[in-house]
């Protein structure tokens, strides 16, 4: 496989993270436009514990979802009670905040003769531990490809759960969740929290792969990419946003005559979509009916 | 029993309940009437928790729920079904039956006589399955305390038919049942007691057939001149 498919592969199953993770607060509800802050809030963490600290590349990764969880969470105690316009002003407000912090963070250690670490505006560079660790490109694809398709697994017996259906619940009418004995403050946090460790997973997976990090990195356009994401893949199951981010980079940047055009196609794309499909190609609708159909093909 | 002890509740200084007073015991089924704004729904929403009041006190065999959020009012054993019935529309039939508790939704189905549908999307049912859908999904949870919303509300002779008989065999006996409607016909057919309100005020309580006899009752709905 040639590094250019590689790459695009590892790049799609980057955003696919990140699309998963703005995925998951569509469910309940919350239209986020503030995934890229956890996004690079994982990058960073994940950076600091393999590069700084020395840690393995598998644990320096999971310390980037969990340190991206916690801001999920810690965000949560503000923003959970919120909704509509309300959530999504606040978590653009906060991709912000978290963007700009970063221009003034600075966290550098002597790693053998040089200064390692955040470093403001001039990011993080020198996060080698994918290549010092000795694994080729290839393999990290693959690897970034079968923890997908194990989280987009565990996504979908999430949602089949009991705790699923209060998610579900609460993203269709709150009022009616709570009268049903839904706590949906509780369901909100913890969606809140395990969309951020998603985004910080994809942000620990990217930051390995290209070596480096920087503010720009939570620029509100990833945001608003895998928000897009889920809308054009769909709404009725996890594998609506991981369409989406193969459509868009897999098709649109794939055919390089689309190269210069690809943003005004991807938006000409999410506007079409959003009129004859609201909830996506693969909406509730859709997706109960492929798997009647699918029940019926097995009788 | 449901006791709600002098409860007041205000709009924006604009008072929609002024302290009302009822009490339903188990097992009884208290109908509550009056004309449009007279405060009825207000006066489920204040027992369920979507709406703090500004006094008084709700109990439910002895347990104080004034002030409680909704979802700890529902765990407590009050169910509520609403004026428009609130279905999750993107979940199917059995999964709004459930609505995220560890109960078996076939039986409750089965009473309601959706069990045929219970893989449908709530989306595909017609009004009259919707209300039936609504009233399973609330006796599912085994309330202690069950309030309807006008259940009957926007539907046709024959499904208001369907629905009247449908809670006078569905609801268990031992639950505190109140049943705010419209339909005086369905009131007087489920409650022996009915609780009239008017601009916020109680102004009748009693026996379902004293209702057309009462001269405040006639006065709300007719005016003073047409009732005289």
């Amino acid at each position: 496989m040639s590094d250019y498919a590689v790459s695009l592969l590892v790049r799609i199953g980057v955003e696919a993270f990140v699309a998963l993770s703005a995925y998951l607060l569509l469910v309940i509800g919350r239209i986020s436009f503030g995934q890229q802050a956890f996004f690079v809030i994982g990058g960073y963490a994940a950076g600091i514990a393999t590069a700084l600290y020395g840690a393995p590349l598998a644990v320096g990764i999971m310390v980037g979802a969990v340190a991206a969880g916690v801001a999920g969470a810690l965000l949560s105690a503000v923003m959970a009670p919120a909704g509509g316009i309300y959530f999504a002003a606040g978590s653009l407000a906060f991709g912000e905040l978290v963007r700009v912090a970063l221009l003034s963070f600075h966290y550098q250690v002597p790693v053998g003769a040089d200064l390692t670490g955040p470093a403001g505006a001039d990011g993080f560079r020198g996060i080698r531990a994918l290549f010092t660790g000795g694994m080729s490109v290839t393999t990290y694809m693959l690897a970034v490809s079968g923890l997908l398709a194990v989280t987009s697994v565990v996504i979908v017996l999430l949602l089949s759960s009991r705790w699923g259906e209060a998610m579900r619940m609460v993203g269709e009418d709150e009022t009616a969740s709570a009268s049903l004995g839904v706590r949906v403050r509780r369901v909100a946090a913890l969606t809140m929290a395990g969309a951020g460790a998603l985004a910080g997973l994809g942000g620990g997976l990217f930051v390995h792969y290209v070596t480096y990090i920087e503010p720009g990195h939570s620029d509100v356009m990833l945001g608003v990419h895998s928000l897009a994401y889920a809308f054009i893949g769909g709404l009725g199951t996890p594998l609506g946003p991981i369409i989406g981010v193969a459509l868009d980079i897999g098709l649109l940047e794939s055919f390089r005559f689309l190269a210069g055009y690809r943003m005004i196609v991807f938006g000409g794309l999410v506007m079409g979509l959003l009129v004859v499909r609201p909830r996506g190609l693969l909406d509730e609708v859709a997706v109960h009916r492929l798997s009647r159909l699918v029940a019926w093909g097995r009788r | 029993m449901l006791s709600v002890e002098g409860v007041s509740v205000r709009f924006a200084g604009i008072s929609a309940l002024s302290s009302v007073s009822l009490a339903v015991a188990a097992g009884e089924r208290l109908g509550v009437v009056g004309p449009n704004g007279a405060g009825k729904t207000t006066l489920l929403n204040v027992v369920t928790g979507l709406v703090r009041p500004a006094a008084g006190a709700i109990r439910l065999d002895g347990q104080t729920l004034t002030g409680l959020p909704p979802d700890a009012v529902a765990r407590a054993g009050v169910a509520r079904t609403f004026q428009s019935a609130r279905l999750f529309s993107r979940m199917t039939v059995g999964e709004n039956v459930r609505a995220g508790r560890p109960l078996d939704a076939e039986p409750w189905l089965r009473l309601v006589g959706l069990l045929a549908r219970r893989g449908d999307l709530a989306a595909a049912l017609t009004p009259g399955e919707a209300r039936r859908l609504e009233l399973a999904r609330a006796l599912a949870g085994r309330p202690r305390a069950l309030l309807l919303d006008e259940p009957c509300g926007g539907l046709s002779a024959a499904e208001t038919e369907d629905i009247a008989a449908l809670l006078e065999r569905a609801i268990a006996p031992g639950i505190i049942t109140v049943v705010v409607e419209h339909k005086l016909r369905v009131i007087s057919r489920l409650c022996e007691r009915v609780a009239v309100l008017h601009l916020g005020e109680k102004i009748f309580d009693g026996p379902a057939g004293a209702l057309r006899a009462d001269r405040r009752v006639l006065e709300a709905y007719l005016g003073k001149a047409r009732a005289s």
